[in-house]
């Protein structure tokens, strides 16, 4: 070092300003802030965005009623609105009336104007855009009714209606004749009328249903034993026989069955409701189709809470109707459930054997490192990949071998050979697979060695340690794990669009008959509805309350197992840090 | 046994808890194993379905036959269930005999000679030119019904499969257990006059709704008829009637002298006749109109010096297939390139050429009539399966020595060969395999049948019978690459930011808040995200495309505006707001926005022509239209960043020595001056040179499009990456903080020159397992985008991924088809990319790991 050199100062003062922010990075500071705020509002935006359509969707609103320039009258709900300017198109596009009405209002806006997103329902389930400069007159008529009507038999009409209550009768005779008296008969006749509904309901599926079980399991049998002993064979000639005394015992209970159902389906045709529509025709609705009405100008907050909670209840218990566009999502509940349930079984001992093996038993080497890299490397395997890999082992592979061996009968119709809840589990299980092990793993990790040599000196065998020392201490991380992979799981959409989720089905995967469990029927899933109700849905304006009320529930479902798993993690560190010491 | 502690063992350990921990430790090493196995499982298993995409068809031969005479063949065929075949033999007899032992079954006379003088044959229906100048339609097959068992007494014994020649009848039995019975049918239509000589060549195409007839007589004339057929009430019989041209060929192509060709040949479209001579001349007729066929274009279409020997059509009858004398086949079609200078803009071009085993001329030429699989029998016997686009030769088989080869053709099903020398029948059974796909055909460009040009195409299904599956996964692994670009374009620096600011800057107490909250966001379902992205966001980003595309560059310019108005804080203040950076932030966010809303109308007038969407659909407006706009914008927009980079530089070099306490002030305005100033300088400069971004970058507006799924995959993938860098970051131990800091360095200059280093690997872990996640996600894309797989790098354009492409198509995917062994492997495709990524983030990180011990 040259001795010549001036000493430095020792302390140097920051003067220069630009320095000074150069090395204080407050704009990059700024920047890193920016980033987290966004991420925060996206977050926080997006939950209180999907919060608040989701929970507005069932609070009944206003029944109003638009006068046209040109005399019609549009009575609905209006949905949504937008703002927007009218080219000089559209409004060349206006017949005379309806410029004098709207030339005055758009030069008052300086030509921009709101438009509504206006339902009125009645012939199938219809909504209208009206622009405010159209609008001649809005009112909330007093006697307004919105109804939420059943499909009818015949598919004639369906979805919302709306109109004024004019008379109920009764085997076409008046019985009320004002909007107060028909409400009021209403509401004494229609749960008796509801009630056969379900009867009905319960009859052919569930009586009429037996019976054509037992029919098709005669046939079955009789396939069988073709199959089996060959066609001709006593056999074959005995289960043919049996079919037709099947046969011959099920017509006198159809029969019965089918009277009944006449029965039931001629009294619910004697109730009616008169209503007039707002474009003055007069309309007839049966009681037994009507699933809800209510005047929705005249609700007070503890009716409309009334509707609303009524509303919820049936979203969250009733199977869907109208094409998934109206009615419940229980099976898609149910489904969800059971599906996370099943592949939490076998992906918890599975997983856990394998993090057992991988930090217990095997030797530290080679090997498990390939297998961790392995294991890491599944977890980032994007879910679809395991979705084409389900579809072509599980369903076609296996399911089709369990088929020919067991099903032969059926075929060509598959039984397993085809998507199913239990190829949707299992496939769910192997995708969930490295979240578990990674936790578990870390969670053995965790148990201090000091803990499994104490064992060993108290002269307990590895298994015993692992048992009852090991075991019991991971488990909250084992749990950990185990959750996590259930959020993931049921959460997860892509590959169940191959494997098992089914638009509708009929039949839950769980019921009375036996064997009760059915893992070869296809289910229907919260993930899979909200994709089939917003993107394959006919009428995507109808549907969309549906969707977001349904994302709302998997988003609940969804972080509260997420918020269990932290909880349950937060305290299990707490534990750690307390047994340390 | 002496031991160490010189006691002995007085107790046995219980056998129960001997064996119990045998049976534990047998059954978690053979479950573990299991399990790990089963991962294994995965990729062995889509290998394993991908894999017979690779082998070729093969071809194994069955036992020649002889024939019953000798007479040259004409035509040679099967029925599709292989029973049955016929021969057409040159004296117009028809012979159909019993594939199996090559008995013949039944004769039949379809013509007698002289009377015609020449035929033309596609599937079933023949056409056969008289030497009195007629045409008759007419058909040869077997038909075909179901039929019951008291037709034939032996017929009652078959067993399922079997089959019973029964005098000129064939019995099958069923696997379902019916009988289906077959028989020799020709039917003969009234011959129709074409003109006055003899017909020498012919050939017909079937049209939407007619029959199309072109041939050449004697006298020298072309004829280009149009079959119709009407009901005559009087005779109460259908009267078949011809109409069109009859033209000289010598009026058509004025110097064409006597010769007459030696090939007439129609296209199925019937927009085209070939007249083709066998020393390579051929030339085109257009014959759109038809009542006037012109010439087209003139070719010679083998080199000089060779003959042709056959010819024939694929599939479709577009593809011309040429066969010369020295056993090259050649596939010819007609394409449309922009600078033809044929009447029809259509130029016939050479696509292909199969070459032969050895020299040998090609004598016939069969095209299968399901897929675009063709036979070419060569002279020396040789008999070559090939696939008109993939190039595949699928099967390669020859006649025993010393045969002769007259005829070849493949079964209706491409289930055989069949053969007819000059004294024997051959047949071998052929297992095509998927021989539409090869990996050239997979990963290279390949020239579809009327393309100008080797493209890269995704197309699996299509209306027509005649459609040919376009499997290239390019398109799909471009989408893909594309999604995962836009996807970390927005997300990388959003995510890395925040998690420095997280863990070098937030308080303990906020970040135990903050953070469980971004990662609640890691777990929301990706179809959640993907249904908001496609209802909500999409529609809300048309509708303010500008404002969202100014917000780009107006947040940080906010953010930068707040630092430095904090900055004029005085020094005693600082340490109090400190922790309210983060809730101004949170505030200047949506200033941020709320300006890019103000600004977007003056924006849209100023720069793009008053509608950005209408400028940027550019290329459906004249180069001279007022209402084109300047491409000026959107250099700007492009050109923003870099100015901003620019304008620092800048900044930094002419204005660092201004003192005062406002001088950061005036130096971030001069920095914004100069980045405004820069910015527009360069696109000015970039748009008077001539170039435009909108062929490009930009391209027209579509409502499903990249920067949406940009956005939305960004929502998925910014959490993964936060979460995994602020913890790589949290871990570096706070002795090389507190040394920095003690050192004198500043906070953000520890945060920027130790931490971030020292965790490098780990952030690099971090962005390459967002990566992976980008790369594979699928119900976003879905539901976003849905998409077309086109290959164009437009932020507003939509694309398909691998993910997306098969979750819509698996589903509908016939097992074991080509189609869906090829979704297969775009699946496999996925694994592999994921997994380079993942192996990468994995060794990445064991290093970050190692080295984190060490300090």
């Amino acid at each position: 070092m040259p001795t010549s050199a001036p000493p430095r100062p020792l302390l140097r003062r920051v003067t220069d300003p630009q320095q000074s922010m150069r090395a204080r990075g407050e704009p990059m500071l700024w920047l890193c802030g920016g980033a987290l705020a966004m991420c925060l509002l996206m977050v926080v935006g997006l939950l209180t965005f999907v919060t608040a359509r989701g929970l507005g969707t069932f609070w009944p609103t206003a029944a109003v009623q638009l006068r046209l320039p040109d005399g019609t009258l549009r009575l609905g709900e209006i949905t949504r609105e937008s703002t927007f300017t009218p080219s000089a198109e559209q409004i060349a596009g206006l017949g005379d009336a309806e410029k004098a009405v709207a030339l005055p209002f758009l030069h008052s806006r300086d030509g921009v104007s709101v438009r509504h997103l206006i339902r009125t329902g009645n012939t199938g389930d219809q909504f209208f855009w009206v622009p405010d400069y159209l609008v001649v007159e809005q009112t909330t008529p007093e006697w307004a009714l919105v109804v939420e009507r059943e499909a009818t038999v015949d598919r004639q009409s369906w979805g919302r209606f709306y109109g004024f209550p004019t008379e109920l009768r009764i085997d076409g005779a008046t019985v009320a004749d004002t909007p107060a008296a028909t409400m009021a008969r209403f509401a004494v006749e229609h749960d008796a009328n509801r009630a056969r509904v379900d009867a009905a309901r319960s009859i052919r599926k569930q009586q009429l249903g037996a019976l054509s079980t037992r029919e098709e399991e005669a046939r079955l049998y009789a396939r069988r034993m073709e199959l089996r002993h060959g066609a001709d064979s006593p056999e074959h000639r005995a289960a043919l026989a049996a079919i037709a005394t099947v046969a011959q015992a099920n017509v006198e209970p159809r029969e019965r069955l089918n009277a009944e159902l006449a029965r039931l389906e001629a009294e619910n045709t004697r109730y009616q409701m008169r209503f007039r529509t707002a474009d003055g025709t007069v309309q007839d609705l049966y009681l037994a189709d009507i699933v809800r009405l209510y005047p929705a100008n005249q609700l007070s907050l503890t009716g409309k809470l009334a509707v609303f909670w009524d509303r919820w209840i049936e979203f969250l218990t009733a199977e869907p109707r109208e094409s998934n566009q109206e009615g419940g999502v229980w099976p898609a509940i149910f489904g969800t459930v059971l599906m996370t349930l099943i592949m939490s079984l076998l992906v918890v001992p599975l997983g856990v054997l394998a993090a057992l093996y991988i930090r217990e038993y095997a030797r530290a080497g080679l090997v498990i490192s390939a297998v961790r890299v392995a294991v890491n490397n599944l977890a980032g395997v994007p879910s679809i990949v395991f979705g084409v890999f389900g579809l072509g082992f599980f369903c076609y592979l296996t399911g089709g071998s369990i088929d020919a061996l067991f099903y032969p009968e059926r075929l060509p119709n598959p039984t397993f050979g085809k998507a199913a809840l239990v190829w949707a589990s299992l496939t769910l299980a192997l995708l969930t697979l490295p979240v578990v092990i990674v936790a578990t793993e870390e969670a053995l990790a965790a148990v201090p060695s000091s803990m499994r040599e104490g064992s060993y000196a108290c002269g307990a065998s590895k298994w015993q340690t692992i048992r009852r020392i090991v075991l019991p201490r991971a488990m909250p991380g084992i749990m950990t794990g185990t959750i996590l992979a259930m959020a993931r799981g049921a959460g997860e959409v892509a590959p169940l669009m191959l494997v098992g989720a089914a638009k509708w089905v009929p039949e839950l995967p769980f019921d009375g008959e036996a064997p009760y469990l059915h893992p070869s029927r296809s289910f229907m899933h919260l993930g899979f509805h909200i994709y089939d109700l917003g993107f394959q849905s006919q009428n995507s304006e109808a549907a969309k309350p549906m969707v977001f009320t349904t994302t709302l529930l998997l988003i609940g479902v969804i972080m509260v197992l997420n918020v269990t798993a932290v909880f349950l993690r937060s305290r299990l560190r707490r534990r750690f840090v307390a047994a340390q010491f | 046994m002496p031991t160490f502690t010189g006691l002995h063992r007085t107790r046995q350990t219980s056998r129960l808890v001997a064996f119990s921990d045998r049976f534990a430790r047998a059954a978690i090493t053979v479950g573990g194993i299991a399990t790990i196995v089963a991962v294994a499982t995965v990729c062995l298993f889509l290998v394993w379905v991908v894999l017979p995409l690779l082998g070729s068809g093969d071809a194994a031969p069955l036992e020649p036959v002889a024939r019953a005479d000798r007479r040259p063949v004409l035509e040679i065929a099967e029925d599709p269930y292989r029973h049955l075949g016929w021969l057409l033999q040159d004296d117009g007899t028809v012979v159909a005999f019993a594939s199996q032992d090559g008995t013949t079954v039944e004769t039949q006379q379809l013509f007698t000679r002289p009377a015609v003088r020449c035929v033309a044959r596609q599937r079933n229906r023949v056409l056969l030119g008289r030497a009195d100048g007629k045409v008759e339609f007419g058909s040869v097959e077997f038909g075909n019904q179901v039929a019951s068992s008291t037709d034939s007494p032996q017929a009652q014994a078959l067993r399922p499969g079997e089959v019973l020649v029964d005098g000129t009848r064939l019995f099958e039995r069923t696997p379902e257990g019916q009988w289906r019975l077959q028989q020799l049918q020709l039917r003969h239509e009234q011959p129709t006059p074409l003109g006055a000589a003899a017909v020498e060549h012919c050939d017909f195409a079937e049209s939407a709704n007619a029959m199309l007839v072109a041939a050449v007589t004697e006298d020298g004339l072309l004829h280009f008829k149009r079959r119709t057929t009407r009901h005559d009430l009087l005779l109460d019989e259908d009267i078949v009637e011809l109409t069109g041209a009859s033209m000289p060929l010598s009026e058509i192509v004025p110097d064409l002298g006597e010769q007459k060709p030696d090939h007439v040949l129609l296209t199925g479209a019937g927009d085209s006749v070939f007249l083709i001579w066998n020393d390579g001349r051929l030339l085109r007729l257009d014959t759109r109109d038809r009542d006037a066929p012109r010439l087209a274009e003139r070719l010679q279409v083998v080199p000089a010096g060779r003959r042709i020997t056959c010819v024939g059509f694929l599939i479709g009858k577009t593809t011309l297939l040429i066969g010369d004398d020295q056993g090259d086949v050649a596939s010819w079609f007609c394409t449309k390139p922009p600078a033809a200078d044929t009447i029809d803009g259509a130029t016939l071009v050479r696509a292909r050429v199969f070459p032969p085993a050895s020299p040998s001329p090609v004598v016939a030429l069969h095209a299968s009539s399901r897929s675009r699989l063709f036979v070419a029998g060569h002279a020396d016997g040789r008999l070559r399966v090939w696939q008109g686009t993939s190039e595949r030769l699928v099967a390669d088989v020859r006649l025993p020595a010393g045969a002769t080869l007259v005829a070849a053709a493949l079964s209706p099903k491409d289930d055989g060969i069949l053969a007819a020398s000059t004294s024997n029948l051959h047949r071998w059974d052929l297992h095509p395999g998927h021989h539409e796909v090869t990996p050239a055909t997979t990963f290279l460009p390949v020239w579809y049948e009327g393309a100008v040009g080797p493209e890269q195409v995704w197309q699996s299904t299509g209306g027509t019978d005649d459609f040919e599956p376009k499997l290239g996964l390019w398109p799909l692994i471009y989408g893909t690459l594309k999604a995962t670009f836009y996807c970390l374009l927005f997300g990388v620096p959003l995510a890395l930011l925040a998690a420095i600011y997280t863990s070098e800057f937030l308080h303990a107490r906020a970040r135990a808040r903050i953070k469980p909250l971004i990662e609640l966001m890691a777990s929301l379902p990706s179809v959640v995200l993907g249904f908001l992205a496609g209802i909500v966001f999409a529609p809300l980003v048309a509708e303010h495309l500008v404002a969202v595309l100014l917000a780009i560059p107006v947040i940080p310019f906010v953010l930068m505006t707040f630092a430095q108005l904090w900055q004029q804080a005085p020094p005693w203040l600082r340490p109090t707001i400190e922790r309210l950076r983060v809730p101004a932030a949170l505030l200047a966010v949506p200033t941020g926005v709320y300006v890019a809303v103000l600004l977007a109308p003056a924006v849209e007038s100023m720069l793009f022509a008053g509608d950005f969407k209408n400028w940027l659909a550019v290329a459906t407006r004249a180069a001279d239209d007022p209402d084109r706009g300047s491409p000026f914008g959107g250099w700007l927009l492009i050109s923003t960043p870099f100015a901003a980079m620019a304008a620092m530089f800048v900044t930094a070099r002419l204005a660092s020595g201004w003192r005062g306490d406002t001088a950061n002030l005036r130096r971030f305005g001069f920095g914004t001056v100069a980045a405004v100033a820069i910015g527009c300088g360069t696109s000015a400069l970039l748009s008077a040179v001539g170039l435009d971004l909108r062929d490009s970058l930009f391209g027209t507006f579509d409502p499903r499009n990249s920067l949406v799924v940009g956005l939305a995959m960004g929502f998925a993938v910014v959490p993964i990456i936060y979460t995994i860098a602020e913890d790589a970051l949290s871990a570096v131990p706070d002795h090389l903080r507190a040394a920095s800091l003690g050192a004198g360095a500043t906070p953000w200059q520890t945060a920027v020159r130790v931490i971030f280093p020292t965790a490098m690997s780990g952030v690099f872990s971090a962005v390459m397992i967002g990566l992976g996640r980008a790369v594979g996600e699928t119900m976003i894309v879905v539901m976003a985008v849905g998409g077309t797989p086109i290959m164009d790098i437009s932020v507003f354009n939509g694309f398909r991924t691998l993910s997306a492409n098969i979750a819509t198509e698996l589903p509908e995917a016939v097992r074991d088809s080509s189609h869906y062994r090829m979704l297969y492997l775009a699946a496999l495709c996925l694994f592999a990319m994921t997994f380079v990524l993942n192996t990468a983030a994995e060794v990445v990180r064991q290093r970050f790991r190692r080295r984190a011990f060490q300090l």
